[in-house]
């Protein structure tokens, strides 16, 4: 008496080869190492730690809009003396003083144009707190929305509202993480945009990669061109 | 009653493992986060849940080094006002700015503004509140999303900050007395301090230079295409900001408006070198 078991073995083997095609499909090809990247991981690093002494912020625009993120961070910046090295104070420690930076990261709004990152250096300086607005206040302008890029109209401000600064002291974030700061849309918020901060540590990343360490390799880099005066 | 051979009795289990697997890939097949539900939000809702993002697929990180000095005369003559130390003096560049375009895989660009240099190098005299971009917070680096086409600087944005007036004059015949016919400088212009466009060496169609001003033409910033994802690109600037000194009238800045190199090299000299690794 026949059997149809060599069908049934063929009809699991089909069902196997679309889902393997399915989930290809989700990513820009099985094997794409940045398709890799995505679902394993291991192809380029995606946190500057544990190798590289950066935190790395990342601006995610899911709005479908042109999108300005306000970052800033304050540091533990060291102070120099008149001849340009680190002052001490009587128990020996390094003199600091907080200092704070803004920068401006301007994402597009579709495709890669909508994600870009920056790095902060956190060696020397630490890094103490990390959040949207000039002044890290709830109500500034964490995003500016539809404006026209460098030099062009600003667009509309988003407060940052309840998105509170991530603070170094309450182990938000340590040097090599990238923090993600993600604006998209959504219902029954003022100018219908909210903001989300997430956070990967770069202890919990591989130090090995299939491909260049991007960021140790920008970190050698650097150190190649601090010149004789630089403290 | 169904029997089956040795071979189907082998092969069996495999396709029903096969099944089983297919299954759970299907069921997981419309996200690709999945495997690697990397990223954490940091303030979830209050029921303890939290969100997920993916990770990116790579990183390209373009980075903006300025290695430019200031000429030794410019720095003595305005370090003194501004009460520098030794130290700081030796620290000092030239503020400049420049235009980066991203160019992604997909289609997709990005501007980016990259600014970097000494902010507090600026004429006492002079507002700086004036020029916002003086004081706005540097930015040598960028991380873009991999997969990025190329990377090109726009040569028409690139501009350095010059602290100080310059003063213009123009030699002019002054009759004197008796009659006498003389030349004499007059002052025509005040240029306040500010952003200075760079510009590049007019060349003739043989590539000789015929008007030398801020970058030659080998210098430029070339574009780089292909970029490997992971990649890091940097944009090296090196050269001298300096400013004409017309002793012949002034101890300040200042210049003959009529001597058209010394009009095209206000700003100073530079060079750009931009490596992929």
């Amino acid at each position: 008496m026949q059997t149809d078991s060599p069908r049934r073995l063929l009809a699991g083997f089909l069902v196997l080869l679309g889902g393997l095609i399915q989930w290809a499909g989700c990513g820009a090809g099985i094997f794409n190492p940045a398709f890799l990247n995505t679902v394993a991981g291991g192809q380029f690093p995606v946190t500057p730690g544990p190798g590289a002494d950066f935190v790395m912020v990342r601006a995610l625009n899911e709005t479908g809009q042109n999108v300005e993120f306000i970052v800033t961070i304050e540091r533990d910046e060291l102070v120099l003396d008149e001849e340009g090295n680190f002052q001490v104070d009587d128990q020996g420690n390094f003199v600091t003083r907080t200092a704070r930076e803004t920068v401006r990261l301007q994402t597009g709004l579709a495709g890669n144009a909508s994600e870009l990152g920056v790095l902060f250096p956190c060696d020397v300086s630490p890094v103490t707190l990390v959040g949207l607005g000039e002044e890290l206040l709830p109500s500034d302008a964490a995003v500016f929305v539809d404006g026209d890029g460098p030099g062009g109209a600003p667009g509309f401000g988003v407060t940052a509202a309840n998105l509170n600064p991530l603070s170094l002291d309450a182990e938000n974030f340590s040097c090599g993480d990238t923090i993600t700061f993600r604006a998209f849309q959504s219902i029954g918020v003022p100018g219908g945009i909210a903001l989300q901060s997430f956070l990967l540590p770069g202890e919990s990343q591989p130090s090995i990669f299939t491909g260049p360490n991007t960021f140790v390799n920008y970190q050698t880099f650097l150190e190649s061109q601090v010149r004789e005066d630089d403290p | 009653m169904k029997t089956s051979t040795p071979a189907e009795a082998r092969f069996r289990p495999l396709g029903l493992v096969g099944l089983f697997v297919a299954t759970g890939l299907i069921a997981m097949g419309g996200s690709c986060t999945a495997f690697n539900p990397a990223f954490l939000n940091l303030i979830g809702p209050g029921d303890g849940s939290f969100t997920t993002i993916p990770n990116a697929p790579g990183h390209v990180v373009v980075a903006f080094v300025n290695n430019a000095e200031i000429d030794e005369r410019l720095v003595d003559f305005l370090a003194p006002e501004l009460g520098l130390s030794d130290a700081e003096v030796r620290m000092l560049r030239p503020r400049v700015r420049l235009r980066v375009r991203i160019a992604f895989t997909d289609g997709t660009s990005l501007p980016i503004e990259m600014i970097d240099g000494s902010r507090e190098f600026v004429d006492p005299a002079f507002d700086a509140s004036a020029v916002p971009d003086l004081n706005q917070n540097d930015l040598t680096n960028v991380v873009g999303r991999c997969d990025v086409s190329g990377v090109a600087v726009e040569l028409n944005s690139i501009e350095v900050f010059v602290p100080v007036e310059l003063i213009g004059f123009q030699l002019v015949e002054v009759q004197g007395e008796g009659g006498q016919t003389t030349t004499d400088f007059e002052e025509r212009q005040r240029l306040p301090p500010g952003f200075n466009a760079l510009e590049v060496d007019d060349v003739d169609d043989d590539g000789n230079t015929i008007l030398q001003r801020n970058i030659g033409v080998r210098d430029v910033p070339s574009p780089t295409a292909n970029v490997l994802c992971g990649s890091v690109i940097s944009i090296t600037m090196r050269g001298v900001l300096d400013v004409p000194f017309l002793e012949a009238e002034t101890n300040d800045p200042s210049f003959d408006i009529d001597d058209e190199p010394t009009v095209a090299r206000i700003g100073g000299r530079y060079e750009f070198d931009v490596s992929v690794q």
